[in-house]
């Protein structure tokens, strides 16, 4: 860590005459209050909770791994919901590939780079919540919804219908895709720029030109940003509820679709802890959660500077 | 881990060679052949091809706002009306979608702001001054950053429950200031920051706070306007939170709104997602500047 060398201590503090100065302290103090209350204590909270029967009304019970095994052994509906966050995870790389392949395409265009980097990035800057609310308004109506019938007329099969149970995961994964690909784009794309030219010019000598070039030069030069894209990625849709929710309830009458066709896992905590008050098994799934989460983001954390994308 | 003042000078750099790059299209453009042309008018087709595919959905939407009610129910649909309408618009000048619109400004303002200054102080603190317990502190940060937010969510819960504060719209600022990535950002910048000029200041008789607001801000803004985008941005479609947080309608915000208080009037809804959609656009376009710092801040860092 270069940047841990050059924040050398500040002479300032010893020249107080204190052996401990205080000031540093007051100006964590906020940020502390915040951390130990919402942060700290709610982990270890959570952790306890998850060997309980706590459900807010009557006073919490000890049972030991029960919850964990519940889920493990005798939950069909975790499994589904692990089957489920699954695809999400999977889709992560197509999102992907469609990033890169965006930002090779963008700046390989001699005019015109500004205007359509921003009608790509225009859906990712727009409110999620509203994104949601307008592909669910051009889902509804099942196989006569505005969707369907465009996608007829050009050329796909008649009457999809996107609200119910066969479509609805499918078709959640693929508009968070054509809504999201934004930022990954401008990422790349700054990638790309950053390729020395040189790497190109002595490529060239060597007969790397067009796609040789492009997997020989520019993605082993990329490799950490890519690296970094995708892991976050896959973090960021283990932990997809938001666009569930939004089109399961406006598009489909029914939370996170039909038959449970959208229960993915934090929405599985959000409704066994909100709906059912089972806050020691939802809390249970959380962890179970987190120790997945944990290991992708131990790899983020090597690939990339870790920064907002983890935090809140 | 990248230093952030040497990802600024690659910036520059990067930026110098755009220009070599720009000279470099100019002399390719001035040799045209054949084969280039039409390698270009493909490029475009498929540029254009992938911005429509971006567009229609937003499109509709736009065009969905001036249609009449019956129009949009019509069947088949179709991409323009017959006769276009302003009533829907008048929707989102209603009581109806205006409460939970301030409600939400006053929430993501406030919570922006003291998101900057929380997290700014702290991570000025980790960076510029040395005391006991500060590299505790700090992986206490780092590692909290690993923990996903679900963990955190049936705890606060129950806390804002104990503190007597649920269906507040204080609980929804609360429980969003102290973020641990924030924190990070803004200490792995001011790391950057020259000591001497910090000391210059203290020589001059500026107090500790005088030298954070009038010196350590000012320098710092790139990143403070990154965090600022981002809270404000998870702020505005903070959709979680409010879900178990609120119940009273006469303090949801827009996502709760537009979820649970949908109008039956498809138009009127559009134009309420699309006015939700308008104060995080401008926020984009007035900090873009500093939002394509901020990727270079979090996402392209080289490791170290």
């Amino acid at each position: 860590m270069v940047a841990t060398q050059q924040g050398g201590p500040v002479k300032h503090a010893k020249r107080t005459g204190r052996k401990v100065p205080v000031l540093p302290y007051v100006f964590l103090l906020p940020m502390m209050l915040s951390f130990i209350v919402f942060n700290l204590i709610p982990v270890f909270w959570s952790f306890g909770l998850s060997f309980t029967n706590y459900n807010l009304i009557t006073p919490a019970h000890f049972v030991g791994g029960a919850n964990y095994a519940h889920a493990l052994f005798h939950s069909s509906l975790f499994w589904l919901a692990v089957r489920h966050t699954v695809w999400f995870v999977v889709a992560v790389p197509l999102g992907i590939l469609i990033s890169l392949s965006a930002a090779f395409l963008i700046n390989a265009l001699p005019w015109g780079q500004g205007l359509f980097r921003f009608i790509y990035y225009l859906p990712s800057a727009l409110s999620s919540i509203a994104m949601g609310v307008l592909w669910a308004f051009l889902i509804s109506f099942g196989s006569k919804s505005i969707l369907s019938v465009v996608l007829h007329d050009i050329g796909f099969a008649a009457g999809l219908n996107f609200t119910g149970p066969g479509l609805f995961l499918v078709f959640v994964i693929f508009s968070g895709m054509l809504t999201g690909w934004g930022p990954g784009m401008v990422i790349f794309s700054a990638g790309l720029r950053g390729v020395n030219q040189e790497f190109y010019d002595a490529g060239k000598l060597d007969g790397a030109v067009g796609l040789k070039a492009t997997w020989y030069i520019t993605l082993p030069q990329i490799r950490l940003t890519l690296m970094y894209v995708v892991i976050t990625g896959m973090i960021g849709s283990f932990q997809v509820f938001e666009s569930l929710f939004v089109i399961g309830s406006l598009g489909t009458g029914q939370q996170f679709g039909p038959l449970n066709s959208g229960l993915t896992l934090v929405p599985l905590i959000y409704e066994k802890a909100f709906s059912y008050l089972q806050f020691g098994y939802a809390s249970a799934i959380a962890f179970l959660m987190l120790s997945v989460i944990l290991v992708l983001t131990v790899l983020a954390m090597r690939y990339g500077q870790g920064g907002q994308a983890l935090g809140k | 881990m990248a230093n952030n003042v040497d990802s600024l000078r690659s910036s520059r750099l990067q930026a110098n060679g755009q220009q070599e790059a720009a000279i470099r299209r100019r002399q390719n453009q001035r040799r045209k052949v054949f084969g280039r042309s039409v390698r270009y008018f493909w490029l475009y087709v498929i540029a254009i091809l992938l911005a429509c595919i971006t567009a229609f959905p937003l499109v509709w939407l736009l065009i969905t706002i001036f249609k009449p009610t019956y129009e949009i129910y019509q069947y088949p649909p179709t991409l323009f009306a017959k006769i276009y309408t302003l009533s829907n618009l008048r929707y989102v000048l209603s009581g109806t979608f205006l409460q939970p619109f301030f409600n939400t400004v006053y929430i993501t303002v406030v919570t922006s702001i003291l998101q900057v200054l929380v997290n700014g102080l702290a991570g000025y603190a980790l960076a510029k001054h040395r005391f006991p317990g500060r590299t505790l502190i700090f992986y206490l940060f780092l590692s909290s950053m690993m923990i996903p937010f679900q963990i955190y969510l049936i705890p606060d819960f129950l806390i804002i429950k104990h503190l007597g504060l649920l269906d507040t719209r204080t609980s929804l600022i609360i429980s969003w200031i102290g973020s641990a990535g924030s924190v990070f950002l803004i200490r792995q910048y001011m790391l950057g920051l020259p000591d001497s000029t910090l000391e210059a200041a203290r020589l001059d008789g500026a107090s500790e706070w005088r030298t954070f607001f009038q010196v350590v801000v000012p320098m710092a803004t790139p990143v403070l306007g990154v965090v600022a985008i981002f809270s404000f941005f998870s702020q505005w479609n903070n959709l979680l939170m409010p879900l178990i947080l609120i119940h009273s309608q006469s303090r949801y915000t827009l996502p709760l709104f537009l979820v649970f208080s949908p109008s039956s009037n498809p138009g009127q809804n559009m134009a309420a997602a699309f006015v939700t959609s308008i104060p995080p656009l401008i926020v984009f376009l007035l900090l873009q500047r500093y939002f394509s710092q901020g990727i270079a801040l979090t996402g392209t860092g080289e490791q170290g």
